[in-house]
């Protein structure tokens, strides 16, 4: 049985649509006589190596998920988008959702000067897997379970103005409704118990020691305003950046309430990006000011930061890429915080200066049919790795598979691997694309 | 001692004089090209810069080597510009999974090209490294330089005399890269048609000498007073697949802006240039 139920239904988009289809915008036609409905069936199964820690369930993936898309496009550059999720879970019971990845409307108001309002995915910057001035919201278990790396970005509900000028093209973001990125919840990954000498619970555990672990993905109440501006100068992308929101994850702890919350967070930044000894490298810098009295004086929330990464690009031959980032994270007015940690050298926020690097190929054999990937995330201080090694074979335009491992280790279960140190897994996806 | 270094340096000298290679280039080049660099250069004209700008449908058929098919349909857009620089806009309108994928081009003669990536599901937009021109179009024969071309300063030609195929009469040259770490063939022999200068067929081999990959022009067709390809032919002999390219809907001087190939273009395509 499918129980459908539509969430968080982008009502201003759809609006819109309604609005710009009937009125003044009747013009708009679709982009062929005929339904041009496309998308894809992927049935997705995962299983952990071993069933050790505080969930006992092997099972990380078992499910369908099918996606419809279709853009209308109007004569002055107008377009609709709309894309719609399915998913069906077998893993626990029968459980199946029904989501809009896309419902937005898209208009040039005038040459220079674009607007586009509804639910979108939306991200910027260069760096890869790493998010320095990218606040958009990601879904993290996508990316730690094995589905395709598409679904690692959520969409948000947001109006985006573009203007473009002979100087530069600002890109803004308003978000009303702030949403979380989407990570452990304790259901097929582990959470971190905020007393330190706990370790790894499930949600049932922490719900039973009294701990409200219900994290709001969103918040009516709060909102988030993202700007980008850009200029290309010669062959290289430059960009400046700004956030006001808050922290994607709830990395705030209130003790005496006893809950997680999302620090209120700014922060400043700035990308370059193009080529370089016939690769492609790229940098960001960033300063996050975390927006509470206490940050940086206590465990409980995390302190300003300085980011800065480099990634460098490069292919040997037409079949073979390599791919390195390094990525340095400075904690800034953290003194309080890390004499606060003086007893636990281990924890992810005791070292002032952090370090992780990336290291990614990429090999394609059989005229680009079949690709093998491996790409490795090493935290230096903090000592966890994560390796994913995947298989993708094209049979044809309409079949794929993927075939994959992920493997993760940790000294502690606070950093960004911990949760995941005993769900070393395997996956496979069979994709039918229509 | 004496006699016996005399004599191998004859047999160098005859060698090096007898050498296919010396024979052909001593064919005597047609009066109206000064060098066979002239030669290739006016061919590399007629076969990627004609008209200001042009728009054009491709239908491609992938052949593996165990006879599987695969198809893209795509527009590609392209602009001229000053010194040899052009600047391309392809849009994937077929298969479903490569829906709506754009790559944007930006071409210069000497230097690596400028390109950009953009791929629908994943919302991203890539910098792909311009230097590798030489890797695959979108998973099939045809390589990115022979989208947009190889200008023909990257090598050192010879001119070879002029050879028939199918009736016409062609113009044939031998280039030798300039620099080979960057590409896989050693050398290549590209026939050109005498009236038109279209590089009709061209010819690739490996290191070894032998014929690796092959080129082929199978109709021509004048449109707008430009004579243009309509079916090309890219076989890969070392795997034994290849692609066969068939344009159709192609407009010369159209007066595209310059202004579409940009990134901001990406994400959705410049209506009406490209209609989805």
């Amino acid at each position: 049985m499918l129980l459908c139920k539509l969430k968080s239904l982008s009502y201003l988009g759809f609006f819109l649509f309604v609005l710009l289809v009937s009125h003044g915008y009747s013009h708009i036609k679709p982009a062929s006589a005929a339904i041009n409905l496309r998308g894809f069936v992927e049935p997705a199964y995962s299983v952990r190596f071993d069933n050790v820690g505080p969930i006992s369930d092997r099972n990380m993936l078992n499910e369908t998920r099918f996606i419809m898309e279709n853009q209308w496009y109007g004569r002055q550059g107008e377009m609709l988008d709309l894309r719609l999720l399915g998913a069906a879970d077998f893993s626990t019971g029968h459980s199946s959702d029904l989501e809009l990845r896309a419902a937005s409307v898209f208009v040039p108001l005038t040459t220079n000067l674009e607007l586009s309002l509804g639910r979108q995915v939306l991200d910027w910057g260069p760096a890869q897997f790493e998010f320095v001035n990218d606040y958009f919201s990601k879904d993290f278990t996508a990316f730690f379970l094995g589905r395709d790396l598409e679904f690692m970005k959520a969409p948000s509900d947001a109006l985006r103005v573009r203007w473009y000028s002979a100087l530069a093209d600002f890109d803004l973001a308003v978000i009303p409704e702030f949403h979380s990125d989407i990570g452990p919840a304790g259901q097929k990954i582990p959470l971190v118990h905020p007393d330190p000498d706990t370790g790894l619970v499930s949600a049932d555990q922490l719900r039973a020691a009294g701990i409200d672990q219900t994290f709001p993905v969103s918040s009516p109440e709060r909102g988030e305003v993202h700007l980008r501006i850009s200029r290309l100068v010669s062959s290289w992308e430059t960009a400046l950046y700004g956030y006001r929101g808050h922290t994607g994850t709830p990395a705030g702890y209130d003790q005496q309430a006893e809950q997680f919350y999302y620090p209120q967070l700014a922060a400043v930044g700035g990308s370059i990006r193009g080529p370089l000894l016939g690769g492609i490298f790229w940098s960001e810098v960033n300063y996050e000011d975390i927006r509470e009295p206490l940050a940086g004086d206590t465990v409980g929330l995390p302190p300003d930061q300085f980011n800065l990464l480099v990634g460098y690009q490069f292919d040997p031959s037409p079949e073979r890429r390599y791919l390195l980032q390094a990525h340095w994270l400075r904690q800034l007015s953290a003194d309080g915080l890390r004499a606060a940690l003086v007893d636990q050298p281990d924890h992810p926020l005791a070292e002032r200066d952090r370090y992780r690097v990336q290291f990614a190929a990429e090999q394609s054999f059989l005229a680009d049919r079949l690709t093998l990937a491996a790409r490795f995330f090493w935290g230096i201080q903090v000592e966890d790795w994560h390796l994913r090694l995947e298989a993708d074979y094209q049979w044809s335009d309409a079949v794929r598979f993927y075939l994959g491992t992920l493997f993760y280790d940790a000294e502690n279960p606070a950093s960004r691997f911990g949760p995941l140190q005993d769900h070393d897994l395997i996956y496979t996806r069979l994709r039918y694309s229509f | 001692m004496n006699h016996r270094c005399n004599f191998i340096t004859l047999i160098v000298a005859l060698l090096f004089i007898l050498s296919p290679a010396v024979l052909q280039a001593s064919a005597e080049l047609p009066a109206e090209f000064e060098t066979a660099l002239e030669l290739a250069l006016e061919s590399y004209e007629a076969s990627y810069f004609p008209g200001e700008d042009v728009r054009w449908q491709v239908e491609m058929e992938i052949v593996d080597s165990r006879g599987r098919t695969r198809g893209r349909e795509l527009t590609i857009l392209r602009k001229n510009l000053a010194e040899y620089r052009q600047k391309y806009y392809a849009y994937f309108h077929q298969p479903s999974q490569l829906s709506r994928m754009v790559f944007l081009v930006w071409t210069q003669a000497e230097a690596d090209d400028d390109r950009w990536l953009y791929m629908p599901a994943t919302d991203m937009v890539q910098r792909i490294s311009g230097r590798q021109k030489r890797s695959s179009f979108a998973g099939s024969d045809f390589t990115y330089e022979d989208m947009t071309g190889r200008h023909p300063a990257q090598d050192q030609f010879s001119y070879l005399g002029v050879e028939e195929l199918d009736g016409r009469q062609l113009y044939l040259l031998r280039g030798e890269p300039l620099d080979s770490s960057l590409v896989e063939f050693a050398h290549y022999k590209m026939y050109i048609d005498t009236e038109t200068l279209l590089a009709l067929r061209g010819e690739f081999y490996d290191p070894q000498g032998e014929l690796h990959r092959t080129l082929t022009v199978e109709q021509v067709e004048e449109i707008d007073g430009y004579p243009t390809p309509i079916v090309q032919r890219a076989k890969n002999h070392s795997t034994g697949s290849e692609t066969v390219n068939t344009m159709s809907e192609i407009e010369y001087d159209l007066g595209i802006p310059e202004n579409i190939f940009q990134e901001r273009y990406l994400r959705r395509p410049p209506t009406p240039w490209i209609t989805p």
